[in-house]
């Protein structure tokens, strides 16, 4: 397997030999067999604030496979690295948390390691070795994939669940004009 | 027990009459099919995890509801398309969808006002008459007139806080507490209708604006809808049920599901078959007051057919189940630089009534009107910006939260639905709950109205984003796409017609002299936007008085 390159990882998609429309299409996650059946395309889930995903939609015939952790903190923490305002996602234990969650989703479990596989599968080196610019590049990549493959799909998912899950803790919201909790104080007036 | 009264359901209606018969002497057995929530327990607003919270779902709190034809989406209106900053849009299906929430309700202790915002809302005076004035709809049997009294009674146990000026509603009394001091968003959102001739005024809600009734003033943690934990809010459970309980008349059985309501060979309802605890119990009353909403009750009216009922109760006209009518909605979210604590303020604290009015929108019948929505969009906590309008990642995602938290403004929108034949309430041929009664079956097609009024609803939501100065809209939904509604009406509805009409003016059965209903199943009208809690308590205060005479 090549190793990896932005130039790789941005002109792959258009190789002939990787399938058409197939932005990372040389990895088997990508191939016909895992696309979402178009019957099942229809239940994505339906995103929104204030809840953690129920239901994925993944293709029947997908296998369940081992989330590959050290790709899922990689990942994670490129989302959510440390800064001023806040830990790493994986200092706070956001990847355990999901994994945790998705013990109980069995098809949340199933994205999430075939899309730590895809990741781990980018390159000779696993994605948590690849150069911090390189993991930003595969991240602003999967930002505009197709939510009906299975990286795109992974990437909203999980940045969805992620997000949620960070916040929720108070050592995350420095910078921002919050309380660690809307009561038991409320907001009152003034509010200039 | 002997009951003088048998209430089925304690939401907004359900609650106002048994206050009204237990203050009156009546013995009132209420059956909620819900549990009773605890406020303190079950909205726990005060931990770090908050926004992973909306409000709860304990077992037996929401009824399974299936969806039949909600409508097929023609591309030409998919300028209504729901999108966001972080999702983008998706592939336009075929057919409208239900939403996540769906018919959003809530079984229990309260009904659906646990969760609502509290708007606190009189119908527009010209709404009462929608088919003579304008050919098209139905007329309530009755007038603002006939109700104001009621409203002005409901609004004083609630607490509501309102406005000095009447509007277009003209009232016997002021509000019983003074308006609440408008929020961020709302300020700069009055201040652009100002300028185009789109005034916001304070909106009436049914939250304490001063200490009253043993219940705190709000503290403006801008989260009603997650449920009220220190019960300035003014749902059911702590204004109608607790002073009906006060009164040691009422007898309140949570998780009591009706299954059946027996109709006696004269025309008298019997009985009332219920399933609690896993055990069937049959109660009879003489007077019976349904309460369910406008799902629940058609459901179990028309559950309830038999020898004597063939087309179900109270079905003697054929309505039952028809007229459904739900609730247009529209949102649009921008940013606006240089505003801050948007997140800080009651929900829907500002409104805009100008397009109220029957015929004020241009090409529609029925009306709407604006609200500030910020709040009542979730838009006051990290991970909803961070899930819906920011997209990207890292340290710059995380300063960029930074930079724009507290500045986004939102318009909702909110509209009238006229009844259409396809618009219904049908029972499942295919499935049925535990206890053996079919699924009810929504179905609920917007018409050419509906979409006229929506897009003019969106239209003047951006016109109005646009003049406070924000930036392109980073998030919009609707009707159009998904249905979602809180609102629903229509499906047991009252008229001067027995031939047309479920009730009459005064929510009595046509059929059966001791059935009454008390919800917004009796509605004729959705009315032009407004929430329809207050008209549905005003409604039951109406008619107990009728009852008790």
């Amino acid at each position: 397997m090549k190793r990896l390159t932005n130039e790789r990882l941005f002109t792959v998609g258009r190789k002939t030999d990787l399938g058409p429309g197939h932005p990372f299409g040389y990895l088997n996650v990508m191939t016909d067999r895992h696309r979402p059946a178009p019957s099942r395309r229809g239940t994505l889930a339906t995103l929104a604030s204030g809840c953690l995903v129920a239901v994925v939609g993944l293709p029947a015939g997908a296998q369940a496979q081992e989330v590959r952790t050290g790709a899922l903190d990689a990942f994670l923490d490129t989302l959510l690295p440390a800064d001023a305002f806040g830990p790493a996602a994986s200092d706070i234990g956001i990847g355990q948390a999901l994994i945790g969650f998705a013990s109980e989703e069995t098809d949340f479990r199933r994205l999430i390691a075939l899309g730590t596989q895809w990741l781990d599968a980018l390159d000779v080196r696993p994605f948590a070795d690849l150069p911090a610019t390189t993991r930003e590049d595969v991240l602003r990549f999967l930002q505009g994939a197709d939510i009906d493959e299975i990286p795109g799909r992974f990437y909203r998912v999980v940045r969805q669940a992620a997000m949620e899950l960070y916040h929720a803790r108070a050592d995350t919201i420095t910078g921002l004009p919050l309380k660690p909790a809307p009561q038991p104080e409320g907001y009152p007036p003034p509010w200039g | 027990m002997r009951a003088d009264a048998v209430i089925v359901g304690s939401g907004a209606g359900g609650a106002a009459s048994a206050w009204a018969l237990t203050r009156a002497g009546l013995r009132v057995l209420v059956l909620e099919a819900g549990p009773r929530f605890v406020p303190a327990r079950d909205y726990p607003l005060d931990t770090p995890d908050w926004e992973r919270r909306p409000f709860p779902r304990p077992s037996g709190s929401r009824a399974r509801i299936r969806y039949g034809d909600l409508g097929t989406l023609d591309p030409g209106d998919a300028t209504l398309q729901r999108w966001n900053a972080v999702e983008r849009r998706g592939r336009l299906p075929a057919r409208r969808l239900p939403g996540r929430s769906g018919y959003a309700h809530v079984l229990g202790v309260g009904g659906s006002t646990l969760h609502y915002v509290g708007e606190a809302h009189r119908l527009h005076p010209e709404s009462f008459t929608l088919a003579r004035d304008h050919g098209t709809g139905a007329d309530w049997p009755l007038s603002y007139a006939d109700l104001e009294p009621f409203y002005a009674e409901a609004e004083a146990l609630i607490g509501v806080a309102g406005p000095e000026e009447p509007g277009a509603r003209w009232r016997s009394a002021p509000y019983p507490q003074p308006a609440h001091p408008l929020s961020p968003a709302a300020q700069r959102l009055a201040l652009a209708g100002e300028d185009i001739g789109l005034p916001f005024t304070a909106n009436a809600r049914a939250a304490l604006s001063q200490a009253w009734d043993d219940r705190p003033a709000c503290n403006y943690c801008g989260q009603c809808a997650r449920g009220c934990p220190i019960g300035d809010k003014g749902s059911a459970d702590v204004t109608f049920l607790r002073h009906a309980e006060a009164t040691g008349h009422l007898t309140l059985i949570p998780e009591a599901r009706v299954t059946r309501i027996e109709a006696g060979r004269d025309g008298h309802i019997a009985a009332v078959h219920y399933r609690n605890a896993g055990t069937i119990h049959r109660q009879e009353t003489p007077i019976l007051i349904l309460a369910a909403g406008a799902v629940q009750t058609p459901r179990l009216l028309l559950a309830s057919r038999d020898a004597h009922t063939p087309d179900g109760v109270a079905n003697g006209s054929g309505e039952v189940g028809r007229n459904f009518m739900e609730t247009l909605s529209w949102h649009s979210t921008a940013l606006l630089p240089g505003l801050a604590n948007t997140h800080m303020g009651l929900p829907a604290d500002a409104v805009c009534w100008s397009e109220n009015a029957p015929a004020a929108v241009p090409g529609a019948v029925g009306g709407c009107r604006y609200t500030s929505a910020v709040q009542e969009v979730g838009l006051t906590g990290p991970a909803a910006y961070a899930t819906r309008l920011l997209p990207g990642h890292g340290t710059a995602l995380k300063a960029r939260l930074r930079e724009v938290f507290g500045s986004a403004i939102t318009v909702g929108a909110t509209g009238a639905v006229l009844p259409d034949a396809r618009s219904r309430i049908t029972l499942s041929n295919e499935e049925t709950d535990t206890d053996g009664l079919p699924l009810p079956v929504i179905h609920s097609v917007l018409t050419d109205n509906s979409l006229a009024l929506l897009h003019h609803m969106a239209h003047t939501a951006r016109r109005l984003l646009r003049e406070t100065g924000a930036g392109e809209p980073v998030e919009e939904y609707g009707s159009w796409d998904r249905f979602t509604a809180t609102h629903v009406f229509g499906t047991a509805r009252m008229g001067a017609d027995s031939a047309t009409s479920v009730a009459d003016a005064w929510g009595r059965s046509f059929d059966h002299a001791n059935l009454w209903i008390a919800d917004a199943s009796v509605f004729p009208g959705t009315g032009g936007g407004e929430a329809p809690s207050l008209t549905i308590q005003a409604l039951a205060l109406r008619q107990a008085a009728r009852i008790v005479g």
